[in-house]
């Protein structure tokens, strides 16, 4: 047997092919990765620590940055946490509004995921598609609060405005769009036979590896393990809605892929749902929110979770009584499929394949770093 | 979704139809997008009103706000002091929480978000009824945002 | 089964103090050296799924606590299994052998906390870089102050003129 020379390559920090500011140090044997070692804490800025010097209604402002793409989630998640600690009960308006947000900002979160998988791959078009449709999107989120990106708008206590006149029309004209929009993706991508043998039979997860490492989300929906915070641990308005639990079989990069579309017209069908809902109720009452200077919350923890696009995102409030949380900490969906798990999944994938992995498990290293 | 197994080489080609549709942008400048309802831009401060309590610089989650002396608004009150509010926008991340928090509804922010200057020191100042406004008609609608 | 059979379920573990926080979230709390033994015996009861291990200071107490947040798909509970470990030598066993995916939970506290874990052969530097203060989620450590010296240009609001 031969010596084999094995050379270390750096992914990242300013790779293209990396979701954001990550590092993977990979060892490779020629064309094939034996290990991979993931350096995360380039985007660190101790949101934990400085939620310890703020009052409980300043967390939204901070939080929203954890998960760029996907800022709704955490702002949700964290309103979550802390109306289950302090007992708050929103309006039913205020419930419908916020499951809203949160598909819409699903179906933004899921855009670029497209244009990120289908760039990994070299299908440059998908993502500038991707990008200007997800425009439209941020178009209805900048009417309804005000700003494009972070929104700042689920507080504790219910989001802070009811939905401009006229909105719920709007929404569903861009779900028109978007509909027809994803025939057009279906021809250009997901039926695109690139698209197909590259992702296809690659990095496949079987559902029995995704219980062992606590893969969540569409990670592990993909895998054929029907599993949802929407259904297992609910929240805003979902227990109203009609939905199932979407599942693939393969845990396949392709699988992975399909499972995103599946569900980006799962949320088109929910966001109509709320829509209709929200034409039929009286307007108005939408939050609850004590005197935000004065806001007490009595000792105690909670812990409030939400399906992000990513997975299960969730936040772990302590409260000591004070103007603010003791403690809080994030449980981002990365930190099971971004390190541990992409780090075994990666040994054996050709070097082509290790930004391509790394967008299909939809790696987001902000929520790692925190 | 109709998915053919092995997929095919000839449907990506019917996005070259794109071609002849029309751009989603809009062509900067001959053409601007007016912001939202909504949007969340510069403070304006009716200084007749506000009554310098320091509700909004207390609730900054970024201590972009100070209270500023102002001695010819000596009233006599209660509850109000001969302070103004004077806003950091290196700071400010525009979450209209201060807006929220006035209780006299004198803090409202306008459409505008635009400043372009050389000097640092221009993005601190106080902001009074003069604000530069693009969009005058419009201030945020406090109506909602009224704290319980 | 109900929320109130968990509860006394878990109450059966010896040395366990049980409480119904709300509906769908039980605190648990157990002496240190019977942690595992409790993340077993609730691991048999259905809760497979560790969402996270998070810590708090207690400095008040000079104790650190560890949550084990358990989540069960099958009854929808969840649970917070708490220990908690003396300030002034923090040190725990791990759980990986129960959750292979408590290696980076217990790398993340390492370093965040400074607790060290027993038996984790991979307790290396994660998120911070060439970090020479005491580990930055303790109460004790001053984030003003150290922000003031590493970034001394740039000064705070309250400093100003």
């Amino acid at each position: 047997m031969s010596q084999t020379k094995t050379i270390d390559l750096f992914f990242g920090p300013q790779h293209p092919g990396i979701t954001g500011n990550f590092s993977v140090r990979v060892t490779v044997d020629g064309d094939t990765v034996v290990k991979a070692q993931v350096i995360p804490g380039f985007l660190h800025r101790g949101f934990e620590k400085l939620m310890e010097m703020r009052h409980w209604i300043q967390g939204p402002a901070l939080i929203c940055r954890i998960c760029v793409p996907d800022p709704d989630h955490s702002e949700t998640g964290y309103a979550t946490a802390v109306e289950r600690l302090a007992g708050i009960e929103v309006p039913e308006r205020g419930r419908y509004i916020r499951s809203l947000m949160l598909e819409m900002s699903r179906l933004s979160a899921y855009l670029f995921y497209f244009g990120g998988y289908a760039g990994s791959i070299g299908l440059y078009t998908v993502g500038q598609w991707g990008v200007g449709d997800r425009d439209y999107i941020l178009d209805l989120f900048e009417e309804l609060t005000g700003a494009r990106v972070y929104h700042i708008f689920n507080f504790p206590g219910g989001p802070r405005w009811d939905t401009p006149p006229g909105f719920e029309d709007k929404v569903d004209k861009l779900m028109d769009f978007l509909e027809k929009r994803l025939k057009e993706f279906d021809k250009l991508y997901f039926n695109n036979r690139v698209f197909i043998k590259r992702a296809r039979g690659t990095a496949p997860m079987t559902k029995a590896y995704a219980q062992k490492m606590e893969v969540t989300g569409p990670n592990a929906r993909a895998t054929g393990w029907a599993i949802d915070v929407r259904k297992d641990d609910p929240y805003a308005a979902y227990p109203d809605l009609d939905f199932d639990i979407i599942t693939q079989k393969e845990g396949d990069n392709y699988a992975r892929v399909i499972q995103r579309r599946m569900e980006f017209e799962q949320s088109i069908d929910l966001i109509r749902q709320i829509t209709r809902k929200l034409r039929k109720m009286p307007r108005g009452n939408v939050r609850v929110t004590p005197n935000p200077l004065h806001w007490k919350i009595p000792p105690g923890e909670a812990y409030g979770a939400v399906e992000s696009s990513k997975g299960e995102l969730g936040y772990y409030v302590v409260s000591d009584g004070g103007i603010g949380p003791y403690r809080m900490q994030a449980r981002g969906p990365s930190i099971s499929h971004g390190v541990q798990v992409y780090e075994e999944m990666v040994v054996g994938q050709r070097v082509a394949d290790v930004a391509a992995l790394m967008f299909s498990l939809d790696v987001c290293p902000p929520d790692i770093d925190r | 979704m109709s998915v053919k197994k092995e997929g095919s080489y000839v449907s990506p080609f019917r996005a070259l139809k794109q071609l002849v549709k029309k751009p989603h942008t809009v062509q900067i400048p001959k053409v601007v997008k007016p912001p939202a309802e909504r949007y969340r831009g510069f403070h304006t401060n009716n200084l007749e009103v506000c009554i310098g309590c320091g509700n909004c610089s207390r609730v900054c989650p970024d201590n972009a706000i100070k209270m500023v002396p102002f001695p010819e608004y000596a009233r006599k009150e209660p509850g109000s002091m001969p302070l103004r509010p004077q806003v950091d926008y290196g700071r400010c991340c525009f979450c209209a929480l201060c807006v929220e928090v006035c209780p006299t509804g004198s803090l409202q922010m306008v459409r505008t978000f635009t400043h372009v200057d050389e000097k640092k020191d221009s993005f601190v100042f106080i902001p009074d009824s003069k604000v530069v406004h693009e969009t005058p008609d419009f201030v945020l609608d406090t109506k909602n945002l009224r704290r319980k | 089964m109900s929320e109130q059979d968990f509860v006394e379920r878990m109450a059966k573990f010896p040395g366990s103090e049980v409480k119904l926080l709300r509906k769908g979230q039980i605190a648990m709390k157990v002496p240190a050296d019977k942690g595992h033994e409790a993340a077993e015996y609730l691991k048999k009861m259905g809760f497979t799924h560790l969402v996270a291990i998070e810590y708090v200071d207690w400095i008040k107490d000079n104790e650190f606590e560890l949550v084990y947040n358990l989540f069960s798909y099958s009854s929808k509970m969840r649970v917070f299994l708490k220990v908690r470990i003396s300030r002034d030598n923090p040190e725990y066993i791990t759980f990986m052998d129960l959750w292979p995916v408590a290696m980076t939970h217990e790398r993340e506290a390492h370093e965040m906390m400074g607790i060290k874990f027993k038996g984790n052969p991979n307790l290396t530097p994660f998120i911070l870089e060439d970090w020479k203060e005491i580990p930055p989620m303790r109460k004790d450590f001053d984030s003003r102050k150290f922000v003031k010296e590493k970034y001394d240009s740039i000064p705070f609001v309250e400093d100003e003129p």
